[in-house]
Order: C-alpha cells, then structure tokens, then sequence
C-alpha cells in the first residue's frame, strides 16, 4: 500500500506482531518498539510533571525559595534523564559508553563540587533540623553573634562585633552550635573574692541586693549568692542570677560591675593575690 | 491628669515636674529633661504595668506575700501596680513606674513564660494611707476550697484601667476581673531551681465591675 510516500507492509508472520512501515523512503522495524519508547518518555514526562506538582502543593510552602528550587530542578531533571535514558533502552543503544563516561563525568563533577554539594546538603538537613533562626543569638565554634541570613549553602552571622562573617553550611553542621535565642530566660555567673577578714554574710547581702534591685534579675528562679571555695587568698562567692535571653549581657555587665562599687559600700575587701613567706633561719644583715 | 505650669507630680519612685519649655522626669530606672513647645499640654495617666524599663510581657503574676486557703465564691483584693504615662499634646512620650520593677520567670526557661512581677497580698479593706498601689478586685467563680499563692493575669493591658482626680489625689481604678482557681506549674524542676514547685494560682478571667482605690498624689512647685 503506498500513500503519500508511506508504505507499510506486514510480515509473513503475523503472530510475532512485526511490521514493516516505510516512510518517506525510510524503513523502520518494530513499532511496538517504539510505541513503548514514547509511552516510556511520554510516562516519565508525566512523572515527574504530577511529582512537580505534588512538590509545589506539599513541600515547596515548606521550604525557602533557596532550598526548594534547586530540590525541584535536581529531582525533575534527574527522573526525566533517566527515564528517558531507560526508555530508549529497547532500540538497542549501547549505553555502556555513555554510562561509564557519564561515571567518569560524575566522579569529576562530584570531586569538583564536592564541598558545594556537601554544604547544600548540609544547608538542607539545617533546614529542617532548625538548630536557629533568622534572628537568633548563637555562637558557632569560635563566632559568636546574630544571625543575619540562611542560605542553600552558608550562613551569615553578624558578631557581637558588627563584622559580618560568612560560614559555609558543612562547617555549621559539623560544629557545636549554642542557640541563646532558643530559651526565653538565662542564666549569668561570677565569682568574686573577699578577704578572710570579712563578714561573709555582709558580703552575701551585699550582693544580693544588686539582684534583687535589678529589674531584670528575676525573682523566680531565684539569685544566689554562694561561697564556692576557700581560695589561697580570698573567700570565693559566687554570683548567680537569671534574666529574660535578651537582656543578659547588660544585666551582666551591670551586676558585675556594681558587685565591686557595692562591697566596697559595706566595706568588704576584694584582696590581691598574696603569698606568706616564711624564714626558717633569721636572716642577718651585711654592714 | 493635666500638669500646670510650675507643678511637680509624685508618685513613690516616680516624678515629673513642669516648667515652661521642659518636663524633668525621673523614676527608679531612668531620668532626663525634655524641651517641649511652651504652650503643650501635659497630661499623666495611669495605665497598666508594660512598658519600664521596656515592654517585654504582656503577662502579669501578683506574688502574694502571705498565701491563703480561700473557698468557692469568694471576692478577693489585691494590691497592683500601675504606671504613669506622660503624654504631651495626646501623645505618649514616656512611661514612669512608681514601683520598683522586676519579672519572673514562669515554667522552665526553654518554654517559659516571662512576666512581670509585682509582691502583692490580700487585703480586706484596702489602706487608705501610706499606700500607692491599686487595688484589685476578683471574684472567684469557679474551683474548690484551695491555696492561693499568686495570680496570673495573662495580659494585663486587657483588664481596663482609670483614674481621676479627687481633691488633690489620684483615683485609680481597676476593673474587677473574674478569676478560677488552678494549680499550675510555675517552677521548673532540676538542678538550680527550686524543686516540686507546684503553684496554686488565680487566671482571672473576664472583666465585671469597677473597683476603686486611692492614690497618694502629691501636688506642688
């Protein structure tokens, strides 16, 4: 049968479901072959179109744009690559070739984007661990400060300092992170000494009323003054006291400094560091 | 309350005095002057305890210094502190606290609550003298025969306020709220707290009616 330069003729046996189709003088053998190649492309199209769809409804409100985006193209991309690499399959390609180049190419890619991809990953396992936010009071390893901004791959903190510091995701997953931020109240310490001459209560009392006088030392859980340790030279006391997060270093550093102006008040001795020699031998002097 | 010309107002730790072209404020957390148009008018109101030295909380916990064993039915007093709002030309420039202002810390200090915290008692006829807090008033509606220890006001800028003035003295009022009888964790437990504290507690509930309570208001150059 010839029509408009198409000439399709069937085999002598039917059962095998072979045909022979010519088109425009070319021969192609086996349409159902190729049926399932385009049902296999057509399949994985619609794959990853209802698995976009899925994404954007359920997990993309979820995420920052930073984070979902790259997700998206990464998972989309990857299954129509190899859905479509897995449908042509039955033409007979020898992807061998193309797979262990591909290999190689992945092994170059992963080497070269290595710490990208790890700090990705580490930006998204973050994400949803939520160790802080934007906002947050944290000290990670050695930087201390606010943090201004969470990306896909670092994390931007402002010091206590003002200086702006850049930290790479990987680094902030693999460091101890302490997120001041997270507790509604917290605690501050000092220890201060006074001679072993002085009233110890007195000191204690003294001390206490800075607490208790400060707006933000609260009353529940309550401050403590306590002696913590018989020094070589001083009585040791030490000062506690909780405070909402967002006040603690001014209350601090107002306690703290009030504690010497206060004991001095009272008259409590802060003593230096001293040392009793003693002489075994009289010492006799030259003339 | 309007501030004339030449007047100082004193209430406990809070003051603010008036000239012509500046206001001098002072309370137990802050101090300054301010220069102000000459012909301004300079009111202070009485609101509810938010704002020195900041605003932080919304909430309000009334320490009671004596606890009591109180029974369904009751109508209770207690004392309460209030602030002083200087507004100048109907706008509000500053709070001042006639009190001394500390906080607690509700729970444990991860989920906590942080509130502002006032040492107060129950009274039965309220002092007239030698006193300048505000009194409240909550009627106990609901519960048993139980220990009171403190009384929670979740948001305290919701229980409405007022004052006025009569023959030289501030009237500030607080509306009486209805409260329910309920233990509450309010101690965390574990190292550095108090242990097994398991607080009985008023959550005051609705507004009702006003109740009334004088203020000391002292007037002069």
């Amino acid at each position: 049968m010839m029509h408009s330069g198409i000439h399709i003729g069937f085999a002598e046996n039917l059962t095998t479901s072979t045909v022979t189709i010519h088109i425009m003088g070319h021969t192609f053998e086996g349409i159902y072959t190729y049926i399932i190649i385009a049902a296999g492309i057509i399949a994985t199209i619609l794959i990853a179109l209802i698995l976009r769809y899925w994404m954007r409804r359920g997990v993309k409100p979820r995420l920052p744009p930073h984070v979902y985006n790259p997700l998206e193209k990464l998972l989309i991309y990857g299954i129509v690559i190899v859905g479509i690499i897995t449908s042509l399959s039955p033409l007979g390609l020898d992807l061998t070739g193309l797979l262990v180049a591909g290999g190689f190419l992945g092994i170059i890619v992963g080497l070269a984007v290595q710490t990208v991809a790890s700090n990705m990953f580490s930006g998204i396992i973050l994400y949803f661990e939520r160790p802080f936010k934007i906002g947050d009071a944290i000290q990670i390893g050695e930087f201390g400060g606010v943090v201004e901004d969470i990306s896909i791959m670092s994390l931007k903190l402002r010091r206590w300092d003002g200086v702006l510091v850049r930290i790479s995701n990987s680094e902030v997953f693999s460091s101890r992170i302490m997120n001041f931020g997270k507790a509604v109240a917290r605690r501050f310490s000092f220890r201060i000494g006074i001679s072993y001459g002085s009233d110890i209560e007195k000191a204690r009392q003294a001390l206490k009323e800075i607490l208790e006088e400060h707006p933000w030392v609260l009353t529940q859980p309550p401050p403590e003054v306590n002696v913590v340790e018989y020094g070589d030279s001083s009585i040791v006391l030490e000062v506690r006291g909780w405070t909402p997060s967002s006040e603690w270093f001014s209350t601090y550093m107002e306690v703290i400094r009030k504690a010497k102006s206060k004991l001095d008040e009272v008259g409590i001795e802060i003593p230096f560091p001293q040392i009793d020699v003693h002489i075994k031998e009289p010492l006799s002097l030259r003339t | 309350m309007r501030l004339k010309v030449g007047e100082t107002l004193s209430i406990g730790g809070a003051e603010v005095r008036r000239s012509e072209e500046t206001i001098e404020y002072k309370d137990y957390y802050t101090a300054g002057t301010l220069i102000i148009p000459r012909n301004a008018k300079v009111d202070v109101i009485a609101t509810p305890p938010l704002n020195v030295p900041k605003p932080k909380t919304k909430c309000l916990f009334l320490s009671l210094k004596t606890p009591a064993i109180i029974s369904e039915g009751a109508v209770l007093k207690f004392y309460m502190p209030y602030e002083l709002m200087v507004v100048i030309n109907k706008k509000p420039v500053l709070a001042l606290s006639p009190f001394k202002v500390k906080f607690i810390l509700l729970g444990n200090p991860i989920e906590g609550q942080i509130c502002r915290n006032y040492l107060s008692e129950i009274v039965g006829e309220p002092a007239r003298e030698g006193r300048i807090d505000a009194v409240i008033e909550i009627d106990v509606v609901v519960g048993d025969t139980g220990l009171v220890e403190g009384v929670l006001i979740e948001d305290v800028g919701d229980v409405g306020i007022t004052y006025e003035e009569v023959k030289g003295k501030l009237l500030v009022t607080y509306e009486s709220i209805k409260g329910k009888l309920e233990e509450k964790v309010i101690k965390a437990k574990g190292p550095g707290f108090n242990i097994g504290g398991i607080n009985h507690l008023f959550t005051p509930l609705k507004a009702t009616n006003p109740s009334k309570s004088e203020i000391s208001w002292v007037r002069g150059p």
